[in-house]
């Protein structure tokens, strides 16, 4: 009969960020090693808390199904000898298994050919026993970004694991593992004094806790608190930012979250929105907005438990609230009474990196990468108030506020280059400067704020690649990845005629003598990943976006590139294509069997076959068309072109042996198609295609 | 409750969870981590469980007895405990019990927050403990002390006393704080707060604070080997000269690595020390 098995792995309060991870780790393992030991089930689910991580497997047999196991012997030619008697070679193997040899068998394997193999079966064998080394194997496996110890055996986890319930059906599970027995034991809600549970059978766990205040679905939660929060809403005429990162965090916090509401001193409310919305944050509250999103002094916390001593907590969530508000409000007035020349002083005390001098030295750099990209991109822009506001990108680190609270670095430069009187143009690009925070947020909004944030990007990745602190794999400690994401976006955002190949080694010519000398190859090669990966998500396939790769290393700006892959990819659908990217191929291939120098420029003279005149002549006829739709950036008229010449390549191709003997012959052959090489290879790299 | 009564009571329970309740280290330190009870006692394998007030200086922290929320020298209470007990969790929510503090009444979350100190070569896995959101403990199993990775490790229970205070007597600024029924803290530590507010960010002798510090230093790599307690003294000397010289803003980016690395290597030298001990022969150590 199927019974459904269960393994809770209760910790002291593990991380929110940890348990998704765990999650989904708990049902890969689990599929992994029942697969292994033959054990079927019909589900396999995996649920957190902060207190404990779930595997819910359902639908699994009393016992694991046979299993095969095979053992491989000597090659299979061994069996007999001449004489027609098995040899002594395979009467070793099979006495070694405790069989005879008229029980052995032949199989292939891929790298030994046939060889001897002895199949045995393994009757199947009570699940609980199977599930006893299955649970401990799953927990062993989990991986967290980070570990510790905590008692004797020093088995390693994210937290101290307190208790461990396993069950199949309603039998127990025996394991032991980081000096703890499994049992049937759990506890309830911490709030309520943690207290025992004995759990008849798996499927009555989730009943059991629910009477014991614990929700221990993520997803029940996250329907609770969304609902909870709707009807706050509604009650009180506002709108709770149920924003959906925090909703997260504060899932994993609670096991049974309840909503406090309370309001706070309409003061604070005279602080920057983003500030007050930061604040709110570091302390898991939710903001209420009225009409048209305006801040209103109340805020929604999450506490975990039920609704004893509600005034209390209303109380203490304030307190704490209103004073972190005072905190913010002592930095940002005294900010606000300070110059912005003194924190542009005080930034020659910040240093940047030991070797590429102080953030003041950066500025330096920003403002001079500002200058030469309002020349180089051939945008329309206010130079004068993009190199006011690149002088002042930096300044709010030497804030008091911004010390305090890191991530508003930019967005309190708005309201400090405000404060100093600069206009609303000039402060909007320094509080615009990190755009894009994380990859699906905003860019900066106009094109001189996206030309000051990208001069600000490339002197820092400039900076990260000559100190050799390149990402690889998933390591990227300096978010350069989010950077070059950044500055690819916003050249292609904002259409920029750029070059990178320059504008990269501006940026290393930018950086002080002392800097070790870069590598401005891997930076462009890396800018271009960024870029390979933005145009694969807007639809275009990786063997397409490969076609252009030495264009843009070639210094082809990046609206140009996403172009041509564009149009490859919308002609990709005629069936003509195929066939001239296949005949692109095949020249190119010829060609490289040249072994003397070829300029393209065939003698009509010498051809001696008509479908080497009529290519050539239609090669002609197309290339100034050609050359006239690229020079217009016109890539879809441009590879039309080259399909109308399909049917005389094809001809050729057909008729003509260009390897001729004759050396001349074959010469102004291969001439030929060097010049049609020539042509295609303006639009892309066809030969990349699959 | 008021403030002496809120460290009795806790004096009170944990020694009945078997804590010596000792008394505070006389000499200045950032951290009651600093107490020798802690750095020694987190080291070897031999079981400890400690409890005790450590006052703390913080000089860079004071604000001239001007912030309601923020001061340069304040109180903690301090546990030890190794190895840490199975429910030291419930232990510990108990003890807020035993000042008055019932989770059943209140909200209490456990915010992650490894602690570690590059001074001590210390670190540890943790969390910052929030009583209806205000952060009132600093709880840490603690996982390397002077570099060292302890075997077995030690649990590290730090109460800040003044937040609890606050908190029990619902008051919303520092000063108010009912030492006694007679006293409040301000009366007790006012001035101190506003003459080592100006000493400490104004009138400390820099050049004095770095040559005792250079001196300590050579003084303590001496000693270490031979007589690790005093050398220990001078480490706290050396790490209250370098906070002292850090709120004079006498210290540049780089040099303050310099000078915690310089202290760290003489904290581990006492440890070593410590450890080669023929009396610790017998304790298993990982180093």
């Amino acid at each position: 009969m199927l019974k459904d098995a269960l393994l809770e792995i209760r910790i002291e309060n593990i991380p929110a960020r940890f348990v998704i991870s765990a999650e989904e780790q708990l049902k890969k393992y689990a599929a992994q090693l029942l697969a292994a030991a033959n054990l079927p089930c019909a589900g396999i689910e995996a649920y957190g808390t902060y207190k404990r991580l779930v595997l819910y497997i359902s639908g699994v047999p009393a016992r694991t199904g046979e299993k095969v196991q095979k053992a491989y012997g000597p090659a299979a030619r061994l069996l007999k000898g001449a004489d027609g008697n098995y040899t002594p070679q395979a009467a070793g193997f099979a006495r070694s298994r405790g069989t005879t040899p008229d029980k052995l068998g032949v199989e292939t394997l891929p790298n030994k050919g046939e060889v001897l193999v002895f199949e045995s079966r393994l009757p199947g064998r009570p699940a609980v026993k199977a599930l006893a080394e299955i649970f401990p194997g799953i927990v062993s496996r989990l991986q967290f970004p980070k570990n510790m110890v905590w008692e004797a055996t020093r088995f390693r986890f994210a937290r101290p694991i307190r208790g461990l319930l396993a069950l199949h059906g309603d039998k127990p599970v025996a394991f032991a593992l980081a000096g703890i027995r499994a049992g049937r034991i759990t506890v309830g809600l911490s709030a309520k004094g943690s207290r025992q549970i004995k759990i008849p059978s798996a499927e009555k766990y989730f009943k059991a806790l629910e009477h014991a205040n614990v929700v221990v679905k993520d997803a029940d939660r996250r329907e609770t608190l969304r609902r909870e929060l709707e009807r706050l809403s509604k009650r009180m005429k506002l709108k709770v930012e149920a924003d959906p990162e925090l909703l997260e965090e504060n899932l994993y916090l609670a096991e049974y979250p309840v909503c406090v509401v309370a309001g706070y001193s309409q003061e604070f409310l005279a602080l920057p929105p983003e500030l007050v919305h930061l604040v709110m944050k570091k302390q898991f509250f939710f903001t209420v907005a009225g009409q048209e999103g305006v801040l209103q002094p109340y805020f929604v916390g999450i506490r975990d438990g039920v609704s004893r001593g509600q005034r209390n907590v209303e109380e203490g969530f304030r307190n704490v609230l209103e004073a972190r508000f005072r905190d913010a409000v002592f930095f940002y007035t005294r900010d606000l009474a300070e110059p912005l020349s003194g924190f542009s002083l005080k930034l020659a005390e910040i240093t940047f990196q030991e070797k590429l001098g102080t953030m003041r030295d950066k500025t330096g750099r920003v403002e001079k990468l500002t200058a030469w990209l309002c020349g180089a991109s051939g945008a329309a822009v206010d130079r004068e108030d993009m190199l006011l506001a690149a002088r002042h990108v930096y300044t709010d680190l030497a804030s008091g506020l911004v010390r305090e609270f890191t991530e508003l670095q930019g967005v309190m430069g708005y309201y400090y280059a405000k404060n100093a009187g600069l206009s609303e143009a000039v402060s909007k690009i320094v509080g615009e400067f990190y755009r894009p925070v994380s990859a699906g947020s905003p860019l900066p909004s106009s094109a001189g704020s996206a030309l000051v944030s990208l001069a600000g990007k490339l002197d820092t990745l400039a900076c990260a690649f000559s100190l050799g602190l390149i990402p690889s794999g998933s390591e990227d400690p300096h978010g350069l990845r989010r950077q070059a994401l950044g500055a690819v976006r916003i050249a292609l955002e904002n259409n920029l005629r750029l070059d990178f190949r320059a504008a990269v080694s501006e940026a290393f010519a930018a950086l002080p003598p002392e800097a070790p000398p870069g590598a401005p190859g891997p930076l462009l090669d890396f800018l271009w990943q960024r870029a390979e990966a933005v145009l694969a998500g807007e639809g275009c396939r990786f063997d397409e976006i490969k076609t252009v790769r030495e264009f843009f290393m070639a210094g082809a700006d990046l609206p140009d590139c996403r172009e041509r892959v564009r149009d490859i990819h919308s002609l990709r659908a005629d069936p003509d294509f195929a066939g001239i990217a296949t005949a692109f191929k095949r020249a190119r291939n010829i060609l490289r069997q040249a072994r003397s120098p070829l300029n393209g420029l065939p003698d009509e003279g010498s051809f001696e076959k008509d479908e080497e005149r009529v290519l050539y002549g239609e090669i002609q006829a197309m290339s100034g068309r050609l050359k006239a739709h690229l020079a217009g950036r016109d890539y879809a008229k441009g590879l039309s072109e080259l399909l109308s010449i399909k049917g005389s390549l094809d001809n050729f191709f057909d008729k003509v042996m260009v390897m001729a003997e004759d050396p001349k012959v074959r010469d102004n052959r291969l001439n030929l198609i060097k010049s049609l090489v020539m042509l295609v290879e303006g639009v892309a790299d066809l030969s990349q295609l699959q | 409750m008021n403030f002496q009564e809120i460290i009795l009571q806790f004096d009170r329970y944990w020694a009945k969870q078997g804590c010596a309740v000792i008394q505070p280290y006389d000499l200045e330190k950032g951290a009651g981590t600093f107490n020798p009870a802690t750095f020694f006692g987190s080291l070897g394998s031999k079981p400890a469980s400690v409890a005790y007030v450590e006052p703390c200086r913080r000089p860079g922290d004071g604000r001239f007895a001007e912030n309601p929320n923020r001061l340069g020298k304040y109180y903690q209470y301090q546990v030890i405990i190794k190895p840490p007990a199975e429910n030291i969790q419930q232990l510990y929510l108990d003890s807020l019990k035993a000042i008055g503090i019932d989770q059943a009444e209140h909200d209490i979350r456990w915010i992650e927050d490894d602690w570690e100190s590059p001074t001590l070569g210390a670190s540890g896995a943790g969390w910052e403990v929030w009583l209806d959101g205000m952060e009132v403990t600093q709880f840490t199993y603690f996982q390397r002390m002077a570099s060292f990775e302890l075997n077995p490790v030690s649990v590290e229970i730090t109460y800040g006393l003044e937040r609890l205070a606050m908190f029990a007597q619902k008051k919303k600024n520092i000063f108010e704080i009912k030492w006694n029924d007679r006293l409040t803290y301000g009366e007790l530590h006012k001035s101190g707060e506003e003459q080592f507010s100006h000493y400490n960010f104004e009138e400390a002798d820099v050049e004095n604070l770095r040559s005792n510090f250079d001196r300590w230093e050579k003084e303590a790599a001496r000693l270490a080997a031979g007589y690790y307690l005093p050398a220990f003294d001078l480490v706290l000397k050396c790490s209250h000269n370098f906070n002292l010289l850090d709120a004079r803003g006498a210290i540049s980016v780089s040099e303050r690595a310099v000078l915690i690395k310089r202290i760290r290597e003489i904290a581990r030298a006492c440890a070593l020390s410590y450890l080669n001990e023929p009396a610790r022969a017998g304790e298993a150590t990982n180093a």
